[in-house]
């Protein structure tokens, strides 16, 4: 897998004073694949999310992404690089609407700069219009033209998770962390969450590696699952071998549990 | 006509009037109303410049009142002749080469603002790391040591004396002209997506700093520019009430600008001007409670220092029952007013 | 010499700490920055001087009529304009207690006049002792004292009672608490109420001192003593009073020798802030807040 890989985790270990949270973990994510990260609660799922994509400098590891050694880089620049994410708890930019929040996504790749504005060179108003109208694009793929200039923060739920997609592709991700996307939505909308996250990857090119509670979602579209717990991977495998593995069945039910099954 | 060519024209028209109204007032109004006139002026770019690094970028900074000493100070040493400043000059000579510089007004203003810009640049370097309340007080505190300098550097500020003298030339052209150019630069901005970026880091720093924007290097520009505007505030107030000294540039001036831009609202540009049409006539007014008032035969005898105690008063209350300001985040903009049966885009 | 100025450095920074407890409490509790603290200060110098000269009370019975007004005054302030915005976004809260500062210096100079006036000095307190060649002030050596005290005491109410145990659990979760029975705003009122009293307590004693008193005496010490709270790790108690001494002695032996700098003597708090804030934002003994993605 390495030739292809295109995120890898090399031991990465996090320690916050005396707590571990992620513990020698290494993974190695395919190019082009859809991949979870499951888990328990604060088993340190979202904490490896930070580390990939710079809040957090690993304790001790490398965080390898296209060949390139990104541990440590500010989360500006991971994103430059092109890794982009979703939060488990939403993170909208709250008083701006749909389309401006799409459009400050598109910011990282634009040429102009910041004094280009008030002067209004014809470079510059080229640029803002064609960030326009991409970020209308995006929002049209994602079903959110139609609220275009509503504030973000008065969407209903469903439709800020999928803001936050549409945020998330503005800026060219190769790579996109989704932090638990089905959290809160419905039967219906988590049914449509699924043929997005594939749609996705077949039309931006991205890999996708995603947290998620919900395991008809996890099983139904990663091809590969890691199952940490308490900050350690205590599984890997196909969403087959992940379902029949016992310890990531004690790990969420409770080691009693699967006594119970086996007698 | 499309929106475009309509919102041109009505701009050009409402300057013409705005124009109009100067050369009217000239003429007709007398010198405490010319006066009042200008303050709007002058406080509506001070107001701009605060909401610039509060309202938008959300940098809680109380710092302005040292950027505006910096730009007073700087125009005053260049628009004073040699003469004037050797014979002021009491506690030490001033000091080459600032007992010669001198430059015509409008470079002088600009030079102003870029001191100001300057020394903005160098304090957040450090300070901008800070979030939340620690910036607002690192800032209070360094525009404390601005003073503290200002007072001790007599063979450049004359020290505790202040300078009089300054010449008067921020007259009613000059005023609005560096209003319009403030406001002209801030709408450009707000409304490209460099304004969206900065929004997006006052709504959610971290969330901005995901989406792949360097939050530490728009804060710094935001916060250098909003100095900037605050120098030329700075510079243009010296020159309209032509003496200037330490004491002047207090935490209370700062507190004015706040007000102007919380009683607007924060995050609007069209707030800060209403705000501070509203609170500076407002505080204008209040100088009644402070004079005798004579009904009839009755004499009401003024009380000292009323104003500033009904003006803290309205602060209070405008934070407690609206706390949003005038205009909350909400623009007046030409689309706006004609077009209201479409959802109102911003105007280009 | 030294002793002498040991001992001004003392008395400083016991003023100093005594006010800076207000600040790290509120704002232990309610992450607030009262800037109305420094007026209570100053409120307790002026009710001292009022109850002294209109009401003729002996200067021991004034001292108490002060303390207990400065302390209502408090909780006035925290009823009024703190209250109605705890929901409200906490830098609503900060502009509203900027407001306050300002209408209680603009009403105190409106009511009182901006006349510096000169507060009653009981003799036995501001007659010089000798010790050989050293000359010090009795109220030297009892500011201190007193300040020791005070603490001592607040240490064990917050420590020890039922009330202090309310106290620290609001500063670790307001939310919680509120949820387990606790009269949350009577502590918070409480907590205004015993951070007045200090800072009345430090403003009469200031006002012993440096006997001449106006309606913006609050401002610089008030400030400085923020700093001092920032200084020590705000939220600290300990962490406030040890770093007013620190700003104390700074302030006393830095213009002491080196008299050429007298003039920025204001501005090393304001240096001494900055430069915390940026090798340690928590302060000295304070603990650390982290940002929850």
């Amino acid at each position: 897998m390495t030739n292809s890989s295109i995120l890898t985790l090399d031991k990465v270990t996090m320690r916050f004073g005396g707590i571990t949270a992620v513990k020698d973990l290494s993974i190695d994510i395919p190019k082009g694949a859809i991949v979870g990260l499951i888990g328990p609660n604060g088993a340190g799922k979202t904490t490896v999310f930070n580390v990939i994509t710079g809040f957090y400098k690993a304790t001790e590891g490398h965080v390898l992404f296209d060949g390139r050694d990104i541990t440590g880089v500010p989360p500006h620049l991971v994103c430059r690089a092109g890794i982009s994410r979703t939060f488990q708890n939403i993170r909208l930019f709250s008083t701006e609407t749909v389309l401006q929040n799409v459009m400050v996504g598109c910011h990282v790749r634009r040429s102009a700069k910041w004094w280009m504005a008030p002067i209004g060179l014809p470079s510059f108003t080229r640029e803002e219009k064609a960030i326009r109208e991409r970020s209308m694009e995006l929002l049209a793929s994602l079903r959110l033209d139609s609220v275009a200039d509503e504030v973000s923060s008065s969407l209903p739920y469903g439709a800020q998770r999928r803001l936050e997609i549409a945020r998330a592709l503005a800026t060219r991700p190769k790579f996109l962390l989704l932090d638990e996307p089905a959290a809160g939505m419905n039967p219906q909308e988590t049914q449509e969450l699924m043929g997005f996250i594939r749609e996705i990857r077949d039309r931006f090119d991205v890999t996708i590696l995603l947290i998620e509670h919900d395991m008809k979602v996890v099983m139904g579209v990663c091809e590969y699952i890691w199952v940490l717990d308490y900050g350690e991977k205590i599984a890997e495998g196909s969403p087959e071998v992940i379902q029949s593995d016992r310890r990531v069945i004690a790990a969420y039910l409770g080691e009693e549990f699967v006594h119970h099954a086996e007698n | 006509m499309n929106r475009k060519t309509r919102n041109l024209a009505l701009t050009g028209i409402a300057i013409a009037l705005l124009a109009f109204f100067i050369w009217w007032a000239q003429g007709n109004l007398d010198g405490y109303k010319i006066q009042v006139t200008n303050l709007v002026a002058v406080n509506a770019i001070l107001a701009l410049s605060l909401n610039l690094i509060y309202g938008f970028t959300g940098m809680f900074s109380l710092g302005h009142a040292g950027f505006m000493a910096l730009g007073a100070y700087v125009n005053a040493l260049l628009t004073l002749t040699q003469d004037q400043k050797t014979t002021m000059w009491i506690l030490d000579p001033i000091a080459w080469p600032f007992s010669v510089m001198h430059a015509p007004f409008f470079l002088s203003v600009v030079c102003a603002g870029l001191v100001a810009a300057f020394v903005a640049l160098l304090i957040a370097i450090p300070v901008l790391r800070l979030g939340g309340d620690y910036l607002g007080i690192a800032t209070l505190g360094f525009a404390e040591i601005i003073r503290v300098v200002l007072t001790n550097l007599s063979s450049i500020t004359n020290g505790a004396l202040g300078i009089k003298g300054i010449p008067g030339h921020a007259n009613l052209w000059w005023n609005y002209g560096w209003f319009l150019i403030t406001l002209f630069f801030m709408i450009r901005l707000i409304n490209s997506n460099f304004g969206s970026v900065l929004k997006a880091i006052r709504d959610d720093e971290i969330a901005a700093k995901n989406m792949g924007i360097n939050t530490f290097f728009y804060k710094v520009v935001s916060f250098t520019v909003g100095a900037f505007f605050a120098g030329v505030g700075g510079a243009l107030m010296g020159s309209l009430t032509t003496t200037i000294d330490p004491k002047m540039f207090s935490f209370a001036l700062t507190f004015n600008v706040l007000m102007f831009t919380v009683a607007g609202g924060l995050g609007s540009i069209t707030g800060s001007v209403i705000g501070s049409i509203v609170i500076t006539v407002l505080l204008e007014w209040l100088r009644i409670v402070e004079n005798p008032v004579t009904i009839g035969s009755f004499e009401i005898p003024g009380i000292p220092g009323m104003r500033m105690v009904l003006f803290s008063l309205a602060l209070i209350l405008i934070i407690l029952f609206r706390r949003e300001g005038i205009m909350g985040m909400k623009e007046i903009t030409w689309d706006g007013i004609f077009d209201r049966s479409k959802r109102g885009g911003k105007s280009e | 010499m030294f002793v002498q100025h040991f001992f001004n450095a003392l008395t400083l920074g016991s003023l100093y700490g005594l006010i800076a407890i207000g600040y790290t409490m509120v704002y232990g509790i309610l992450r607030l920055i009262n800037f109305a603290h420094g007026d209570m200060f100053m409120l307790g110098a002026y009710f001292v001087f009022f109850a002294t000269t209109l009401w003729a009370l002996p200067w021991s019975l004034a001292v108490v009529v002060a303390i207990i007004g400065t302390a209502l005054c408090g909780v006035l302030v925290d009823r009024m304009a703190y209250r109605p915005l705890r929901d409200a976004p906490r830098i609503s809260a900060l502009i509203s207690a900027i407001g306050v500062s300002f209408f209680i210096q603009n009403l105190s100079l409106v009511l009182f006049t901006g006349l510096p006036r000169a507060v009653m000095r009981p003799d036995w307190l501001v007659n010089v002792i000798k010790f050989g060649d050293i000359r010090i002030l009795p109220l030297a050596i009892i500011v201190p004292i007193v300040t020791a005290a005070l603490v001592a005491s607040l240490l064990w109410v917050i420590y020890r009672t039922k009330p202090g145990l309310a106290m620290r659990a609001i500063s670790k979760d307001i939310e919680t608490t509120r949820l387990m029975g606790v009269p949350v705003d009577k502590v918070i009122a409480m907590t205004f109420a015993i951070g007045s009293a200090l800072a009345a307590a430090s403003g009469i004693m200031w006002a012993l001192r440096y006997p001449q008193i106006n309606p913006f005496m609050g401002l610089v010490p008030g400030n400085k003593a923020f700093i001092a709270a920032v200084f020590g790790g705000i939220g600290s108690i300990q962490g406030a009073v040890v770093g007013g001494m620190i700003l104390g002695f700074i302030e006393i032996m830095v213009v002491a020798f080196f008299p050429g700098l007298s003039g920025y003597r204001d501005a090393f708090a304001f240096i001494l802030l900055i430069v915390i804030l940026l090798m340690k934002p928590t302060g000295l003994m304070g603990e650390k807040l982290e940002d929850k993605i």
